[in-house]
């Protein structure tokens, strides 16, 4: 086993390497300078000696006069930065916003706790309703009720996401005033404990229905596929033919064998809603998370902090993927990752 | 196992519960520090009588950086921010009218007094009142307004990071900034509530900064509490030589003993030392939420005007879904809405009785408009640019383009300025309206030689096909992609490059009714659409390497630009942007590439060959230098909205303007009674 995690380990740090140069050199590629973007409006104040001896300054503060590979070199903290120090990626700097004027790491923080809160929620409850639509949905294939869920999932998944949340608006919004249009909190409240918790639950829960709605279909039809694949096999069979419950056959025997398939979907799925973010949910509630904030970030050519996030996506990624494969050994006993 | 399962199921049945709550409550109104749940009543129609509000919950579309440092740090100050700052950091010298106008702040300036030396410098004093209090009841004094200064400039605020260039125009600023001197000369401590800023007339820089017709704002300085932005014991000081900031406690103005506190109050979330209108009361980020309640210690604006609005409440509003917000109570008071679509409907809303407000309708500070690159290509010509201005009805476009919420300028100014309601008559006289004429066009083409067609035979006028001109080598420069060589003739057609911002609606409608109008075609015009990324086509416009990666941005490419340009203030200062100086148009100002020295001398005279207060001779030459660029036609203004701004009928006199926003009409804003 230790073997076997050193080995991930070392081969997810090469990973993590090659695609942070990869994306470096990809941002670096887009015609924008990071220079001019922060000295633009300053050329309506400044005398314009002033202003070209500043931007002249910013472009050395910044780096910019220096190659490719230099600069990624100091951005990841390989090199000394131009004040003298390592002060990269490595050391735990995530760079600098040029459109927020803070070091990036003082900005991803509230809106990545916004978007993991709103994604744990919508994914718990997303997981508490397809679960069991996928396990009837295969226990009853082909009937009547299944065509319903499929056919009723798959409109969600159909539509786009940005419709679905203006529809969402209009009907429970507009139309039946049960929840407000967008936000996090009741404005100018000053709630605490369960009161702010409660309000906070309000604001989400239009957004959460969204993603609920909208994320049906994909774990219904896992499940159902995974289900139908267990319920098929000969030892089901045999149970059934012991005599046993369908209770018991479903839920003990096939559900357990069904759910190692499933559960790498539900550990990859998790970790990209957990932390990507939805910029179509947030942009449309007006909800402070990391979906809209790369989205800004891109339209802002903010590219330190969309670096930021990438690695930081990368990272997830490759760590998930590595928990994913751990998480076999949990589900099926039989599964040994050391050999 | 059976454990883990039932914790999972418990798990779950509680986060669903918790859900169908939250989806179960009704709005609450805001308490604070409430506990307890909110009264759950029946959603309440628009023509019941509602509770009244104390508070007015304001929309933006602009998110908060929360950055409160006057923007000493920062190239820019996002709308929001500047907002905030103006709520609650109002005791200056100078500010601006509901016309935009630089005026003496005459709730904090008791006299004022501007001299001027043999040199041309000028000496301004002030002498503020006395009994001006910061919002922590700390009394406002001479030290304050000459602290924020003195740091600024100071070798340690740069070390820090401030971007102010100041110290160019200061006396002894140089000497101060570098170290060599601690105090700033050309600013004075004279009396505790008394003070002088000195301006050189020719900066150490070696540019002009006076005369300056604008040069009021020069003299503004705002006041700022020294404890809360520097720490304990930090006062000014002058012995004679000029103003100083030193330490009762012996410490030295480094970065090290002042950067902690600096940053801790330049993004402070809450309890902000400040002397305007309003207290920032909370910085929500996670929320994006902004809380300011009124600041009883407040003197009052320039004409002496306090708030009566006792709460605002700030929150991050989505354009898509505004309409829907301010229909649902979730926003009261939106500013500035341009799109005619959305404007349409909410005073349909407005006036169906869907929702209980009322609107206020203003001219744009501003306009959008294409510009093109004089310098090269067939928009070196002054008639081909008047020629394509003629094959755009532009009347028809801001009509569409605004939905019937905008006009159509003819030179660079919004109707909001003094000089053109001084100006009307005289413009309307002279100035060339451009308007839609094909035939005109024509004729323009043709008067300077656009009569052929690509093989060198003669053009027939309605052919269709594109037209051109024979030109010299020097003409046809950078324009080897397009000019043709025929029997040892260059020939250049009549052909624009356009690079056009993407996912741009301007762009879109400019793209129908101009570059594929059948105006064009019939013309023998013919513009080409490059679709490219905004800051792409800034670095084709300014011709500047990005990131250091080289690139053609250099070499002049595209000759046609559609942007959009904004007033702030009523100061109205062109210096630079038509300059023939090589080495400013290298580094990028000049953009239009036009280099006309009547319009270069005319934009920097305008503003630096005229003494403040003089109107007369300035109204003259803006009317001059409009006129002038009026035929030269280096932009063609396109569209020039009205923007609408919506707020509750619980507040009264609320008006905005074009350099009024909403910072400054709240202040004059009353409940209803």
């Amino acid at each position: 086993m230790r073997k076997y995690l050193i080995k991930r380990f070392a081969y997810l740090v090469v990973v993590f390497f090659v695609v942070s140069l990869m994306m470096y050199a990809i941002y670096n590629l887009i015609p924008s300078d990071p220079a001019l973007v922060q000295m633009e409006p300053l050329r309506k104040t400044l005398k314009p000696d002033e202003w070209t001896a500043q931007y002249l300054q910013l472009r050395t503060k910044l780096g910019l006069d220096q190659p490719l590979l230099v600069r990624y070199a100091r951005w990841m903290g390989f090199m000394k930065d131009v004040d003298g120090t390592f002060s990269g990626l490595l050391q735990g700097n995530f760079g600098y916003s040029v459109s927020y004027k803070r070091p990036v790491v003082d900005i991803i923080g509230t809106p990545m706790l916004n978007t993991i809160l709103l994604n744990f929620i919508s994914t718990i409850l997303t997981l508490a309703i397809t679960i069991p639509l996928g396990i009837y949905c295969a226990v009853h294939a082909r009937s009547a009720g299944d065509s319903a869920i499929q056919a009723g999932t798959v409109v969600g998944y159909s539509l786009p996401t940005y419709l679905v949340g203006i529809l969402f608006i209009y009907i429970f919004a507009v139309l039946l005033r049960w929840l407000p249009t967008g936000g996090a909190k009741t404005p100018g409240s000053t709630y605490t404990g369960t009161r702010e918790f409660l309000d906070r639950l309000y604001y989400m829960a239009l957004p959460v229905l969204v993603l609920v709605f909208t994320g049906l279909a994909g774990m219904t039809r896992t499940v159902r596929a995974a289900m139908m694949d267990t319920l098929s096999q000969d030892y089901i069979r045999t149970a059934r033919a012991k005599g046993l419950r369908e209770k018991v056959v479903v839920y003990s025997h096939a559900w357990r064998n069904a759910l190692l398939p499933v559960s790498t979907s539900i550990m990859g799925w998790m970790i990209s809603v957990f932390t990507g973010g939805s910029l179509v949910i947030e942009t449309t509630f007006s909800l402070n998370g990391t979906g809209r904030l790369y989205w800004s970030a891109l339209n802002t050519t903010d590219y330190e902090l969309v670096l930021a996030m990438q690695m930081f996506y990368t990272l997830v990624s490759l760590v998930g993927v590595l928990l994913t494969d751990l998480s076999y050994t949990l589900v099926d006993p039989r599964v040994r990752i050391d050999k | 196992m059976k454990n883990t399962k039932k914790l999972l199921a418990l798990l779950l049945a509680l986060m669903m519960v918790l859900a169908l709550a939250a989806c179960g409550q009704q709005q609450p109104a805001p308490q604070a520090g409430n506990d307890e749940p909110a009264p759950v009543d029946e959603p309440a129609p628009v023509d019941t009588p509602k509770e009244t509000k104390d508070y007015v919950i304001i929309g933006t579309s602009t998110e908060p950086n929360g950055d409160w440092a006057y923007a000493a740090f920062t190239s820019s100050i996002n709308a929001t921010d500047q907002d905030i700052l103006t709520l609650t950091d109002d005791c200056v010298t100078v500010t601006s009218n509901e016309g935009g106008d630089y005026v003496l702040n005459d709730s904090v300036v008791k006299s004022y007094e501007r001299t001027e030396d043999a040199d041309g410098n000028a000496t301004y004093t002030f002498e503020i009142k006395e009994g001006l209090v910061f919002n922590n009841g700390d009394p406002i004094t001479a030290e304050n307004f000459l602290a924020w200064s003195l740091f600024v400039i100071s070798p340690a605020g740069k070390e820090m990071g401030t971007v102010s260039n100041s110290y160019n125009m200061i006396l002894g600023g140089p000497d101060y900034k570098d170290g060599n001197v601690p105090y700033l000369a050309g600013l004075r401590l004279l009396g505790d509530y008394s003070f002088s800023l000195t301006i050189m007339a020719t900066g150490y820089d070696g540019n002009a900064y006076l005369p300056y017709y604008y040069d009021l704002s020069y003299a503004g300085m705002r006041a700022v509490n020294l404890d809360y932005w520097f720490g304990e014991g930090w006062h000014v000081k002058d012995d004679g030589e000029g103003a100083y900031l030193v330490n009762d406690n012996g410490l030295e103005l480094t970065k090290d003993n002042i950067a902690d506190h600096v940053t801790a109050a330049q993004y402070a979330t809450s309890d902000r030392v400040t002397a305007g209108p309003y207290n920032l009361v909370n910085f929500d980020k996670a929320a994006t939420e902004i809380t300011l309640e009124i600041n009883p210690n407040y003197c009052g604006d320039f004409q002496g005007q306090k708030p009566a609005i006792k709460k605002l409440v700030i929150v991050r509003a989505e354009d898509e879904t505004i309409l829907d917000t301010i229909r649902t109570g979730g926003i009261d008071l939106y500013s500035g809405i341009a799109d005619g679509g959305q404007v349409n409907a909410l005073i349909d809303m407005i006036e169906g009785g869907e929702i209980d407000s009322d609107y206020c309708r203003y001219d744009r500070a501003g306009f959008g408009y294409f510009q093109f690159a004089c310098d090269f290509g067939p928009s070196q010509w002054k008639e081909f640019r008047q020629a394509v201005a003629m094959c755009l009805d532009r009347n028809e476009f801001a009509n569409t383009f605004c939905q019937g919420w905008g006009g159509v300028v003819h030179g660079p100014y919004c109707t909001a300025f003094t000089m053109y309601k001084d100006s009307k008559d005289f413009l309307a006289n002279n100035l060339n309206t451009y308007d839609y004429n094909p035939d005109g066009a024509v004729e323009l083409l043709k008067s300077i030689g656009f009569v052929l067609n690509a093989d060198g035979t003669d053009y027939v006028d309605g052919s269709g096909l594109v037209r051109y001109k024979e030109v010299t080598e020097e003409e046809a420069q950078y324009y080897d992609d397009f000019v043709v060589n025929v029997d040892g003739k260059i020939l250049m057609p009549a052909t624009l490059n356009w690079a056009s911002s993407e996912g741009n609606s301007v762009s879109d409608l400019l793209s129908t009714m101009l570059a594929n109008g059948e105006a064009v075609k019939q013309a023998g015009i013919e513009i080409k659409q490059n679709v490219m990324t905004f800051p792409e086509l800034l670095n084709y416009m300014y011709r500047q390497d990005a990131y250091g990666l080289g690139g053609n941005y250099s070499v002049p490419t595209y000759n046609m630009f559609n942007l959009a340009t904004g007033w702030n203030s009523g100061a109205y200062d062109f210096s630079f942007e038509f300059t023939t100086d090589e080495a400013y148009i290298l580094d990028g100002y000049n953009t239009t590439h036009l280099y006309d020295e009547e319009l270069d001398k005319l934009s920097m005279d305008m503003v630096y060959g005229v003494e403040p207060g003089d109107y007369d001779t300035y109204l003259n030459m803006w009317q001059q230098f409009v006129l002038r660029y009026n035929e030269m036609l280096p932009r063609v203004p396109l569209y020039a909205n009205i923007y609408v701004s919506v707020f509750p009928n619980s507040i009264v006199n609320y008006q905005e303007g074009p350099f009024w926003g909403f910072s400054r009409a709240i202040l004059y804003a009353d409940y209803a009674a």
